[in-house]
């Protein structure tokens, strides 16, 4: 079993003036496996109960934070810091995600607040606004996903060693360095760890020993009388002023004599459990990485348990262990449980079979070359090639069997015919499951679409598809009828239906079908195609098979006499007509010639309609 | 238009008036000294929702990480900027009679009650510094009693005060520049919805 070492840290803000202890490796695998479940469920009730009674119930939110301070040392160092507001955080994003609100649009909604839980929401979200905060609910979480995914990515597989998991780590790091340096991310802004003795760490005098610490600062209380305040340096770049700090600091204790003897035992015995060095640490992410580094340099990993499939912490001798020391629902350890299980045997491997002959190849069909003539293709034993088929005996039969190009035999389905089909399918569709059930349209359309396919591939032909839509008119009505009745129709039109699929081979047997007006007689079926057309289908230079299109020539009207065509003039108009109303007959044009044949345009009648009174 | 008490009423809209005044200097400062330091870090227009959002809360920007005091906006702090309060107070009561038109209960603001509003809101602290506001109350009286627009609630008087009396903020800085036209934006927006909030709060005081 390993006994993880111990890491010493603050956060930047040493907000708790004291150094944090961590478990190297531990903390880790109890971060990855940490349920957030209970931290979210009592955040959301502090969320409803604040939106009841107005103001944020301290209680459910101290549960909450106290919960979620267990899940990593450095949250629970930032409780009353960094990670005081996780709560509200958790509170904030939870609504933004119910109502689908982004953070603005909850900042707009609360910036009139009434009720401290809105004031609350209002005052953390305008922190995220202007940077001096972000929502660390959502930090925490997206970080435990980067620990598994890391951590996976580090140890997870079976021919683990100690140089792998470094290279993999170090392959993982580079990743991030690549993907957050795309991001533009300035340095300043990217995890950093500063490594202090932990007498110079910034709070090391809360830190270390307060009675130490105060020793010495009466010792020096009169020099420490009149120190500047160097802290407000808002407008300096301070890092270039470090030492010139530090020597302004040293001149207050210049010329300090050792400890009396006393005093030197008490420091000695308060300093004895200070650890070697501490680590400052600027965000959970940096801890996190610099325990991945701390891990790898003191030979520290994770292993997969077979039983359990949870990582557990090995040094790098211990690569073959297999199981656990948790202690699961049996009440055993993962490596007990394993040890109590006997031992399979695996069966012996297979002896390695001779892989089977390669297939003899099939043969292929040579086609003879043009020299030879067709008077001595007549003796098989000329021919120069193997073959099943029985030799041609002249030369265009074999072009015919192997060669034969794949032409349509079906037919194309008329336009009015095509708008008949997507009338009555509009028709019959409108009204599926009010005159008709939704499954019986659905045969129906299915059998419509399929006659359709039939026709045009030449497994069928246009009169069936006729037949059909004769058939589904009379369908239509039927069902228009049972809709403005409320009604389905009866099922006997649809068995009819089947009925009619059945009987679609033999079409003498339907009885009165009746063709539509419209009724055409199928086209021609293609001739059969001869050596002429084959041999024109192969030429390069073939002239296309269709005549070239000459538009008729315009109609010419005649017997119109040059005397009817007069000049305009607004005398010749005479007089306008006289507008009469009652029985009107207005004559006839008088015939004309169009295209060799006498035509009359007939104007109609008008009539006045008397209204009854 | 009938109250339930005439003198708190009165008393009640020249403290709203009062406090929209002090509101609006404040703002300044803070808006001041998002130009020193926090240019990149806060949203004007954030500032600008804010404030009209809640056009009586005097200290509402500070939730966003703002302070109107200290080094920052030190150059607000002489005796002369600080006469501009009174002048912002003057300039949202001298519009007084604009509530004329606004009809409450049926009836509308008696001449007497717009005066007495006018003369409470005076008497909290409202002065025209060195005549610098062009509008007078019968002024505006008369306009609306005729009908006339009313001349626009603009930034021009406060500016023309900073370059007459305060040599600190009318230097050519870039502070200076960003705090003057966040001015001229700020006067036009800030005025109409203090005014929609000063005609809804006689809601809360009539009968």
């Amino acid at each position: 079993m390993v006994k993880p070492s111990n890491l010493y840290f603050t956060d930047r803000t040493n907000s708790g003036n004291a150094f944090f202890k961590l478990e190297v490796g531990r903390s880790l695998l109890q971060f990855s496996e940490f349920d957030f479940t209970f931290f979210w469920e009592t955040a959301i009730e502090a969320g409803r109960q604040a939106k009841r009674t107005g103001t944020l119930p301290k209680a459910t939110m101290d549960s909450a934070r106290a919960a979620i301070s267990k899940a990593h040392p450095f949250i629970y160092a930032g409780r009353d810091g960094d990670f005081s507001d996780i709560v509200l955080d958790c509170i904030i994003e939870y609504i933004c995600r119910s109502e689908r609100l982004s953070e603005d649009e909850l900042w707009m909604r609360c910036i009139s607040s009434r009720i401290p839980y809105e004031a609350a929401l209002f005052e953390r979200i305008s922190k995220y606004k202007t940077f001096r905060g972000a929502n660390e609910w959502t930090i925490v979480s997206g970080l435990q996903k980067y620990v598994k995914d890391k951590i996976n990515f580090i140890y997870e597989g079976e021919q683990q060693t100690s140089l792998k998991c470094l290279t993999l780590k170090q392959y993982f790091d580079l990743a991030y360095s690549i993907a957050s340096n795309e991001c533009a991310i300035p340095g300043n802004a990217l995890p950093s760890i500063k490594v202090y003795n932990p007498c110079l760490a910034p709070s090391a005098a809360f830190a270390v020993s307060s009675s130490a610490a105060k020793s010495i600062y009466k010792r020096l209380e009169e020099q420490l009388y009149t120190v500047p305040d160097l802290s407000d340096n808002d407008r300096v770049n301070t890092e270039l002023l470090e030492d010139k700090f530090a020597v302004t600091a040293y001149s207050y204790m210049m010329g300090m004599s050792r400890p009396q003897e006393p005093e030197e035992e008490l420091f000695v015995k308060n300093l004895e459990n200070l650890p070697e060095k501490v680590y400052v640490v600027s965000s959970l992410k940096a801890l996190i990485d610099l325990e991945f580094d701390i891990m790898s340099e003191t030979g520290v990993h994770l292993k997969k348990c077979e039983n359990c499939g949870r990582y557990f912490l090995i040094t790098a001798t211990e690569f073959g262990e297999k199981y656990c020391d948790r202690i699961n629902s049996s009440g055993l350890t993962c490596k007990a449980l394993a040890a109590r299980m006997p031992k399979l045997t695996m069966p012996p491997e297979p002896e390695p079979v001779a892989p089977p002959p390669p297939p003899e190849p099939e043969p292929v069909y040579v086609p003879p070359t043009v020299e030879y003539e067709p008077d001595e293709l007549d003796e098989p034993e000329n021919v120069p090639f193997v073959t099943n088929s029985p030799p041609p005996k002249t030369f265009a039969e074999p072009v015919r069997e192997y060669y034969t190009p794949k032409i349509a035999v079906g037919a194309e389905i008329p336009d009015n015919i095509e708008k008949h089909c997507i009338a009555l399918y509009n028709s019959i569709y409108k009204r599926a499951d009010k005159g008709i059930s939704e499954n019986d349209f659905r045969d129906w359309s299915s059998y419509l679409s399929n006659m359709k396919r039939n026709v045009k591939t030449g497994e069928g032909t246009l009169d069936q598809l006729l037949v059909f839509l004769a058939y589904s008119d009379k369908l239509a009505d039927d069902i228009k009828r049972a809709a403005r009745q409320k009604r389905f129709i009866p099922r006997e039109p649809i068995e009819r239906l089947r009925d009619f699929a059945r009987a679609t081979d033999n079409m003498h047997s339907i009885g009165n079908v009746k063709f539509p007006e419209y009724s055409i007689t199928p086209p021609p079926p293609p001739a059969t195609p001869t050596d002429k057309d084959y041999s024109n289908y192969f030429a390069e230079d073939r002239t296309p098979a269709f005549k070239t299109y000459t538009p008729p020539p315009p109609p010419v009207i005649r017997n119109i006499p040059e005397e009817a065509v007069q000049q305009f003039a607004p005398a010749s108009f005479g007089e306008p007509p006289q507008k009469s109303f009652g029985n009107v007959k207005i004559k006839d044009s008088e015939p004309v010639e169009i295209d060799g044949r006498k035509a009359t345009l007939a104007n109609p009648v008008w009539e006045r309609v008397k209204r009854e009174e | 238009m009938d109250f339930y008490d005439e003198k708190t009423a009165i008393d009640g809209m020249a403290d709203f008036i009062l406090r929209g005044g002090v509101s609006m200097y404040n703002t300044l400062k803070y808006i001041y000294s998002l130009a020193e330091r926090d240019f990149y870090n806060v949203d004007l227009k954030d500032v600008i929702k804010l404030v009209i959002n809640n056009v009586t809360n005097v200290d509402g920007l500070s939730v966003l990480g703002l302070r109107a005091e200290g080094p920052k906006v030190s150059e607000m702090e002489t005796e002369e900027y600080r006469r501009l309060l009174p002048a912002m107070v003057y300039s949202l009561a001298v519009r007084t009679p604009a509530l004329k038109p606004v009809v409450i209960g049926g009836k509308p603001l008696s001449d007497d009650q717009i005066y007495k509003i006018y003369q409470a809101a005076m008497s909290k602290g409202g002065n025209n510094t060195d005549d610098i506001i062009p509008e007078t109350f019968l002024e505006i009286k008369y306009l609306v009693k005729k009908g006339k627009p009313l001349p626009p609630f603009t930034a021009d008087w406060y500016k023309n005060y900073i370059f007459a009396k305060v040599p600190e903020i009318s230097s050519i800085k870039n502070k200076n520049i960003f705090l003057l036209g966040a001015a001229d934006i700020f006067f036009g927006m800030f005025y109409a919805c203090f005014f929609e909030a000063l005609s809804s709060q006689l809601e809360e005081y009539t009968a």
